[in-house]
């Protein structure tokens, strides 16, 4: 196969399954949704292989070049992200319908239907990573979000109801900032292509504005301090295996198109000030996000806020403009990624088993539960930013790249950022291994399957794995560095 | 631009900001319904004003129309259901509100500014899309653009579509409001004179959409309101979302273009670069297969997966 066709395959596929999946009678969609991710997963590490050996890859759909037509274009950082969404995407594949079959709570159409909304995230998650033209990102984000939203309401409590709703009407205004910020750019430019917007753009009112309108509209989107409370209630009352979606993937894919909007377009009308903002919005959340995170008593509202936090370092890479802190910033949405999903998977394990998910109730539970809270340690490893894992790896990079520059409140932030996640994720671990547990089966108790455990300690050992193996995606990244980098 | 314009223009703008104002702040749900109906059709006029007849047809069938039916279907069942939510909570604090003001009045003065500072005339891409109307499949500039230039574009907006009945269907089925209108005589004789009309008018609509403004989306919500008043009149009934074939028929608009552009990769031309010779031919397949998509897509979101009557049975 063509490589370009692959960016084509890695979008039109998962479009086509989510049709399929929503015809196919409720009986075939398990495997049905097993076999497609299987198929769509292998193209998108074929891809990043690809990227990897002949550097970028770019098609023209239908053969008309921008400006009138649209490019796709896969550079290292999609071929990262696309391989993040296919690695996550695997263990879920196994893990979900067992989720799904075991959860009461759930209606019993949230499995049916989770298969078709899932691929159609996918779809716009691969479409958000390659895209090439503002506007078919922006119809990337309308098919994430609403995606996303559906996909909050199979919880089908009403807390879950709620919180879909609420993302309902935030992710549109956020779509319509950015829509607003792209037609101004329109018509002051008449072209939508990244690159040739990035070439020919003025510092004028207009771009200063549409970058304003895009970049809240996109931070509402990534929930960005302060635009994170939507968050915590919709991805705590998610379904498990959604919220390992949502957390691990979702945030990340607006996030990835603010990079590139800021470091490939805008740049050279001068960031310095608002990047400054950004990042200590990011610092702020690192905090934020932390402190709530030690007050829930919820399991699942724990990992939620510390989704918040985790955010925060993201945005560093605004105000740390250099190579390292975006390499650092790439790896650290990798290893969040991966450790997250994992998390969210486990905890709602735990949920699952213990029949509650009050975080004092524990009492010693790990012993019941050896292999999920394994699982919850090693994720935890990857959060607090320990050697050898993915998360820590990332830090460093920033580390390196704030005391490089001589900035002390990001070295402060950055080290006290793994301290505050030690502060919220030893407390779950001092309840769940602390006391003995009685052996006999409580009312509500219930064993897992393989099925359940296995898909998400796979999850946290690639976390844990990506710390030994920073290389690769390294050198994926080295080849693609926006210009605007120091 | 002689003044008589002028003023009609300037009536249009005021009259439309009014509109939205006297929207939100209208004290009840229905009320503030039927004045964003107004708001739609007034919208309507305005993009006819601004040259854009293909948005203006689309505007008055979905921003107005449909939009309007699925607001009000929205309504009654709210009225059902027990749980009624208040209809509105006021913000609290004088502080919050003196920010919100704040906030949109900054808005407001970037938005103005930048304008302000638009180029005259705008820079835009028409001057590219005419000289090649030649290679497309569609004469109309619009259609080309829709389904041509940016095919790739409207492909996934159909997609969007799709998942908006999966995402709606997710939900759960709801009563399908229609008891107190089914049997009367006067809308059901009306809706017997109408409807050959409406699928004419939905066939002529795509036809002529490959050379001046029309096209799938006008025709698919002609399509769908001929629909909609079947099931008001009671003649005819909700189809049956669970079936798979119902299903299909709903997705076939994006199993065709999805097939087209997997088609012509396979055939080695690239995605949704059509054959030469073949391309009036596959964007005329493409926007029937829309046309059904979009009109049952709204019947689908109107009615629900499932009667709910049918349910219980």
């Amino acid at each position: 196969m063509n490589p370009a066709d692959l960016l084509v395959w890695l979008v039109l596929l998962p479009v086509l399954l989510a049709a399929l999946l929503f015809v196919a009678p409720e009986g075939w969609r398990t495997r049905l949704g097993q076999l497609g991710t299987l198929l769509c997963a292998s193209l998108a590490l074929l891809l990043a292989w690809q990227v990897l050996q002949h550097g970028p890859i770019s098609v023209a759909l239908g053969n008309w070049q921008p400006p009138l037509g649209i490019r796709l274009h896969a550079d290292g950082l999609s071929a990262l992200m696309l391989a993040l969404t296919a690695l996550v995407a695997l263990p879920l594949a196994a893990h979900a319908p067992a989720w799904f079959v075991r959860h009461e709570a759930a209606q019993s159409r949230a499995g049916a239907f989770f298969w078709p909304l899932w691929m159609f995230q996918w779809a716009a998650l691969n479409l958000l990573f390659l895209a090439g033209d503002l506007f078919n990102a922006y119809v990337g984000l309308e098919l994430s979000g609403l995606a996303a939203v559906a996909l909050v309401a199979l919880g089908g409590q009403r807390a879950a109801l709620e919180a879909a709703l609420r993302y309902l009407l935030l992710a549109l205004f956020g779509s319509m900032l950015y829509l607003l910020g792209v037609a101004l750019l329109y018509g002051a430019g008449g072209v939508l292509d990244l690159t040739l917007l990035g070439a020919q753009l003025e510092a004028d009112h207009a771009s200063r504005a549409a970058l304003l309108l895009i970049t809240l509209g996109l931070l509402i989107k990534t929930a960005l301090l302060p635009f994170h409370f939507w968050l915590p209630a919709a991805h705590a009352n998610a379904p498990a295996p959604v919220s390992a979606i949502l957390s691990g993937l979702v945030v990340k894919a607006s996030f990835v198109l603010l990079l590139r909007i800021w470091f490939e377009i805008f740049h050279p009308i001068g960031l310095g000030g608002a990047g400054e903002v950004l990042g200590a919005l990011g610092i702020a959340a690192i905090i934020w996000g932390s402190l709530q995170a030690m007050r829930q008593e919820r399991i699942k509202l724990l990992v939620a806020w510390s989704t918040v936090a985790q955010l925060g370092y993201l945005f560093l890479i605004f105000a740390l403009a250099v190579e390292l802190a975006w390499a650092g910033s790439v790896l650290h949405a990798l290893s969040h990624g991966l450790a997250k999903a994992a998390l969210f998977l486990a905890a709602g394990n735990i949920v699952l088993a213990l029949g509650h998910d009050q975080i004092h109730r524990l009492h010693g539970a790990a012993g019941k539960l050896p292999l999920t809270f394994f699982t919850v340690a090693l994720a935890g490893v990857s959060l607090m930013g320990l050697p050898p894992s993915g998360g820590f790896a990332a830090k460093w990079l920033m580390l390196q790249a704030a005391i490089d520059l001589g900035r002390w409140p990001y070295v402060v932030a950055i080290i006290g950022g793994s301290l505050l996640a030690a502060g919220y994720l030893f407390p779950l671990l001092r309840h769940a291994l602390a006391g003995t547990h009685d052996p006999r089966q409580r009312e509500g108790e219930r064993l897992l399957s393989r099925w359940l455990e296995f898909p998400p300690l796979l999850l946290a050992t690639l976390a844990l794995l990506l710390g030994l193996m920073a290389l690769l995606p390294m050198s994926l990244l080295s080849g693609g560095m926006p210009v605007s980098l120091r | 631009m002689s003044g008589v314009t002028l003023a009609l223009d300037l009536l249009l703008g005021l009259s439309l900001v009014w509109l939205a104002w006297r929207t939100l702040a209208s004290p009840t749900l229905f009320g503030a319904i039927v004045l964003f109906i107004a708001f739609g059709l007034l919208m309507a006029l305005v993009w006819a004003r601004l040259d854009a007849p293909d948005i203006a047809l689309a505007e008055a069938a979905v921003g107005a129309g449909l939009t309007g039916v699925l607001l009000l279907a929205a309504l009654a069942d709210l009225q059902q259901g027990d749980n009624l939510l208040p209809v509105r909570e006021p913000l609290r604090g004088w502080l919050l509100q003196l920010i919100l003001a704040l906030c949109a009045l900054g808005l407001f003065t970037l938005l103005t500014l930048a304008l302000l500072g638009l180029p005259s005339p705008p820079p835009s891409l028409a001057g590219q899309v005419l000289p090649r109307l030649d290679g497309a499949g569609a004469s109309h500039p619009v259609t080309a653009v829709l389904l041509d230039f940016r095919a790739w574009d409207t492909l996934l907006e159909i997609a969007v579509l799709l998942l908006a009945v999966v995402a709606a269907w997710s939900l759960g089925s709801h009563p399908h409001p229609n008891p107190r209108i089914v049997g009367s005589e006067v809308l059901q004789g009306l809706v017997r004179v109408l409807l050959p009309f409406a699928v004419l008018s939905a066939g002529y609509l795509v036809w002529r959409g490959g050379f001046a403004p029309g096209g799938a989306f006008q025709a698919g919500t002609v399509l769908a309101a001929a629909g909609i008043l079947l099931l008001l009149s009671g003649l005819g009934r909700p189809f049956n979302g669970r079936h798979w074939l119902w299903r299909a028929l709903l997705a076939s608009g994006l199993f065709i273009f999805t097939g087209v552009a997997l088609g012509t990769l396979l055939l080695g031309g690239g995605a949704l670069d059509y054959p030469a010779g073949l391309g009036y031919g596959l964007i005329l397949a493409i926007e029937l297969g829309l046309t059904l998509t979009i009109g049952l897509t709204f019947i689908a979101l109107y009615a629900g997966e499932q009667d709910a009557a049918e349910e219980r049975e």
